[in-house]
């Protein structure tokens, strides 16, 4: 076996540690669902992608059916469909080398639009693309009757989108799944 | 000897890192086990260059800023020996360099959100890598507990509203005290009769 697949395991494996006097904590579950929608933002089918990258990294039967990962998202509270369901850490640890996989796929586009040293105008054309359909997806799926929702709706700032896309950004690559997934939790 | 240069490159950055195996530890030919040197290009600004001491502090406030940045934490952090400080300037992040030699004023690189990224992944891409045999000392992943993210959070508005509720309740207490009472106000018993309806009629 190539020393690189060895160590891409051994990586795996320490994603899928489990945490220590560790809690789940409160904002996960939305944390996670915006990050997903991001990535639906930025690829077109990416529900598609999604399938297609947990079967490849061998995931489990959750991420087999539409309903069962629609399901994992309406734990987020947020969404007009919220179900009182809560995470397990197994789906959070999944979640995570799924969302930090895609981030690395993504990774070129998402770099395009944090990058400064892009053109304005081009980067200020891409960014009101990014935010149209962002919002449009947030408009389409979460509870717009939430004050929480309607400020982001309304907030032209969009420092939210632009700190959820930095967040893709570090979660992508060899140590961005560790980070992410620690940023999940609350040392008890 | 054998000499062996291993680069990672990651958009913005690049690294490269000298050395050789220890074969002392039972170091294969390809893998670097002693560093010798190590060189990071950061586009637009001067290359660094150092001993392995200087990446140790270097790789620990950027993993470290990186980290608490995805927990929704801004602050400053300074390195164990005091040769690096990250801090968030603006919409960018300053990197503060102090060199070991006297006289030599700190070098301050200003890096935008993917330049940090591309240089966390650098550094992701060198810790995670097989073929260097080297303890980095740098702190783990491990979660923060949930008042440091509170105090430390850049969103922390909220710590206020209890304070401000507080004001607020302490100042309407304090304005309806104010208003004057009459204390003196006795509740006496009628004791007049009220004249019966039937007399009325009798006149």
């Amino acid at each position: 076996m190539n020393s690189s697949i060895i160590a891409k395991k051994d990586h795996e494996a320490t994603v899928n540690k489990k945490l220590e006097n560790c809690v789940i904590a409160i904002d996960t579950p939305k944390k996670l669902d915006f990050l997903i929608l991001v990535i639906e933002t930025l690829q077109i089918n990416a529900t598609d992608s999604l399938f297609l990258k947990a079967k490849d990294i061998g995931l489990s039967n959750d991420f087999s059916s539409r309903v069962q990962f629609w399901k994992m998202r309406c734990s987020n509270p947020l969404r007009n469909t919220y179900t009182f369901d809560s995470l397990s850490s197994e789906q959070i640890d999944s979640l995570v080398l799924l969302i930090s996989s895609m981030a690395d796929n993504l990774y070129p586009l998402i770099r395009q639009l944090l990058s400064s040293k892009e053109s304005k105008t081009l980067n200020q054309e891409r960014w009101s693309l990014f935010n149209k359909r962002l919002k449009s997806l947030i408009r389409e799926r979460m509870n717009t009757n939430r004050s929480y929702i309607s400020t982001l709706l309304l907030d032209d700032n969009n420092q939210f989108f632009r700190d959820l896309l930095v967040i893709l950004s570090l979660s992508s690559g060899e140590g961005g799944a560790n980070r992410l997934k620690a940023s999940l939790y609350y040392l008890k | 000897m054998i000499n062996l240069s291993y680069r990672f490159d990651q958009n913005s950055s690049s690294l490269e890192l000298a050395g050789m195996p220890d074969v002392s530890n039972g170091d294969s030919e390809a893998t670097i086990g002693i560093l010798s040197s190590w060189k990071l290009k950061i586009i637009g600004s001067p290359i660094l260059e150092g001993e392995k001491e200087h990446l140790d502090n270097l790789m620990q406030v950027i993993l470290l800023y990186s980290r608490s940045y995805i927990s929704g934490i801004r602050k400053k952090f300074i390195s164990k020996d005091n040769i690096a400080t990250i801090f968030p300037f603006g919409t960018y992040h300053k990197l503060l360099l102090n060199s070991t030699k006297k006289d030599v004023k700190p070098l301050e690189i200003k890096l935008d959100d993917s330049e940090l990224a591309d240089l966390t992944r650098c550094f992701d891409l060198l810790r995670f890598d097989t073929r260097f045999n080297i303890t980095w000392d740098i702190n783990q992943e491990i979660p923060f507990s949930k008042r440091y993210i509170i105090t430390n959070s850049s969103n922390s508005k909220w710590n206020f509203n209890f304070c401000y509720a507080l004001v607020l309740f302490l100042f309407t207490s304090s304005l309806l005290l104010l208003i004057p009472t009459n204390n003196k106000f006795e509740l006496r018993e009628n004791t007049k009769a009220s004249p019966i309806l039937s007399d009325d009629y009798k006149r």
